[in-house]
């Protein structure tokens, strides 16, 4: 297929272009055909080039109306993708050379051309200025931002990527002053202003280079907001395990500081107590009860407030294994009733006669148990039931009172801590902690298991807990420590 | 008819306020001969001369603490038997564990009621296996 390549000849000496004729046609083959145009001034090739399509232009630099470079750069400016071969007379090879910086594929003495040195010069001009439409492609198609910006620090080119960074049309961006630090081989991060809706972190890197044949940087610029937030992110999950590590240390400390004093303060209120100092008037017998009571109201507040405080950074040991959930509710059960003897209150077991094994840690599941029969107790009339039973998934248990129940409006908010309800019938001097259910709570999610609460239909709070059954769960991973449980 | 013969018990801590009133329940309850030291130092030195059936003993105490105490009493052959019941306010994870290793009877969490104690002393008569 025949290629037909169409050059502008921008020439004033009429010898010259007549010349120049007879070599294009003698460099025309059989594949290639050159169509010659010519003009006598530089205003004529501007006119022809904005009205015409031409793939090369062969330049005369000196001519009526512009003369040297300048001619070059406003043939360049007026149509700057079409390759320009330069013509320069003799010994010229200097001026050529300054030409192909500014922007020109080549030149050409005019004193040795023929019509072979023609047709190789407009080869490689077009095949130069191909290679280097595919590098300016590769440049402009670049993901990251690239900026040429000269040692004026105007920005001479900017690719795609780079006006998205800053946000930026090329007009309002190239030929303006590029207002950021540039050293070489040290990157630097900065905050774009470019979008509208967040920041863009970007790191600038520069290396030095020639950009048409004067010093200039070449800048790469990369997005590395996604990064940045990461490491913000790390730096925050550090400072938090710094935290909760002094929120630790902190929390045993002041347990030990606060364990010593009320354990000095326990151990003499029972001496009292117990008469072990000598007899006490009826009215005095009264005092150190009521202060005792209050020391064990003390103690339990400090432990639940331990309880919660691990539970909820989840630092607590957990041991689940498998367990019979009816052994555990008549541990439990036993335990309270012994506890609460001389009460007039019964506490009702109505359990089938077995159950599936559930796994969870026993000495959690059993303070939760404990705290639901404890509050159960302090509001009940007569009467705790405690009733389980099995679904295909899990082990449901409900501790039943016949209190005055729950006020509907308050269901929602007793599981938070420090809630304590001002149930008619509280108990007789003694005093919960308000975070019994929010351990507990705390205690369900750990063991895989919910816990939620209603009145009964008859009358009376109704507490209902949820265990998952062994076959159902998947064994949790070997602890490698016994569960720590001191006497206390 | 003759009483039994008290049970030696030694209390070390360096908390004398908590001293004082353990060591006039023990001793009101005419089951035990009732010795105390105040340091860890004392406590072994208190303990190699009257060999005790029985010592309370605090953790955290300046210097010497509580399980350096331990172990010199199941060093020394004078102490090897005595039974130990370690008290402490310090709940850290490692304590059941540690308590085990070094042949504690007990661990008393403090504040402790005086039942818990109680039970413990009896344990101790009671028990001859450590943990």
């Amino acid at each position: 297929m025949e290629q037909r390549v169409r050059v502008l000849l921008i020439e004033d000496d009429p010898d010259y272009t007549m010349l120049m004729n007879v070599f294009i046609d003698e460099a025309c083959g059989e594949n290639v055909k050159y169509v010659l145009e010519t003009t006598v001034s530089l205003q004529g090739g501007l006119d022809l080039l904005s009205r015409q399509e031409y793939d090369i232009v062969l330049l005369d630099l000196m001519l009526p109306d512009s003369r040297g470079l300048d001619t070059l750069i406003k043939v360049r400016a007026k149509a700057p993708s079409l390759p320009v071969v330069v013509l320069t007379n003799l010994d010229q090879d200097a001026a050529g050379l300054d030409a192909i910086g500014h922007g020109a594929q080549d030149f050409l003495s005019k004193s040795k051309l023929d019509s072979g040195r023609l047709r190789h010069a407009i080869g490689f001009a077009l095949a130069r200025d191909r290679v280097h439409r595919q590098m300016e492609r590769l440049v402009e198609g670049a993901p990251d931002g690239m900026v040429i910006v000269d040692r004026a620090r105007m920005v001479r080119y900017a690719n795609a990527a780079a006006l998205a960074l800053f946000g930026r049309k090329r007009e309002q961006f190239v030929g303006r002053l590029f207002d950021y630090e540039l050293t070489p081989g040290q990157p630097v991060i900065v905050k774009l202003p470019g979008r509208e809706d967040e920041e863009v972190s970007a790191e600038i890197r520069a290396g030095e280079l020639e950009w048409k044949g004067y010093p200039a940087w070449v800048v790469a610029i990369r997005d590395v907001s996604d990064l940045k937030k990461l490491e913000q992110v790390r730096a925050e999950v550090r400072e938090r395990r710094h935290t909760d590590k002094l929120k630790d240390e902190l929390l045993s400390t002041v347990s030990h500081e606060l364990r010593t004093p009320l354990s000095v303060v326990k151990a003499v209120i029972g001496t009292l107590r117990d008469h072990l100092a000598g007899p006490l008037t009826a009215d005095q017998n009264d005092m150190i009860l009521t202060a005792d009571r209050h020391i064990s109201r003390l103690t339990r507040l400090l432990n639940n407030f331990l309880d919660l405080t691990r539970l909820e950074s989840r630092r607590a040991r957990i041991n689940r294994q498998p367990l019979d959930p009816l052994a555990l509710i008549e541990d439990v059960c036993q335990g309270v009733r012994m506890a609460s003897r001389g009460r007039r209150v019964t506490l009702r077991l109505d359990l089938p006669k077995t159950l599936p094994s559930v796994r969870v840690d026993p000495d959690m599941i059993a303070q939760v148990l404990g705290n639901l029969l404890d509050n159960a107790l302090r509001y009940a009339r007569g009467r705790v039931t405690v009733r389980a039973e099995a679904t295909e998934e899990e082990v449901e248990i409900s501790v039943t009172d016949d209190g005055p129940g729950i006020p509907v409006e308050r269901i929602g908010e007793l599981f938070d801590k420090f809630v304590q309800l001002d149930r008619a019938r509280g108990g007789e001097g003694y005093k919960g902690t308000g975070l019994g259910l929010a351990i507990s709570r705390e205690i369900m999610t750990l063991n895989g298991g919910r816990i939620w609460a209603g009145n009964a239909p008859s009358r009376g709070a109704c507490f209902r807990f949820t265990l998952p059954l062994t076959s159902r769960t998947a064994p949790p991973p070997r602890e490698d420590t016994p569960h720590a449980q001191p006497a206390a | 008819m003759p009483s039994p013969p008290l049970k030696r018990l030694l209390i070390v801590d360096d908390e004398r306020d908590l001293v004082r009133p353990l060591a006039l329940r023990l001793a009101a309850s005419g089951l035990y001969d009732v010795s105390v030291a105040y340091d860890g130092a004392a406590g072994l030195a208190s303990a190699l001369r009257l060999r005790p059936d029985i010592a309370l003993i605090d953790l955290a105490m300046p210097g010497f603490d509580g399980w350096r105490l331990c172990e010199r009493l199941r060093e020394d052959p004078r102490t090897r038997d005595t039974k130990v019941i370690i008290m402490t306010a310090w709940l850290s994870p490692d304590l059941g564990r540690r308590a085990k290793a070094e042949g504690v009877a007990r661990l008393l969490l403090k504040p402790f009621e005086e039942a818990a104690l109680l039970d413990a002393l009896e344990a101790c008569q009671i028990a001859p296996q450590p943990l």
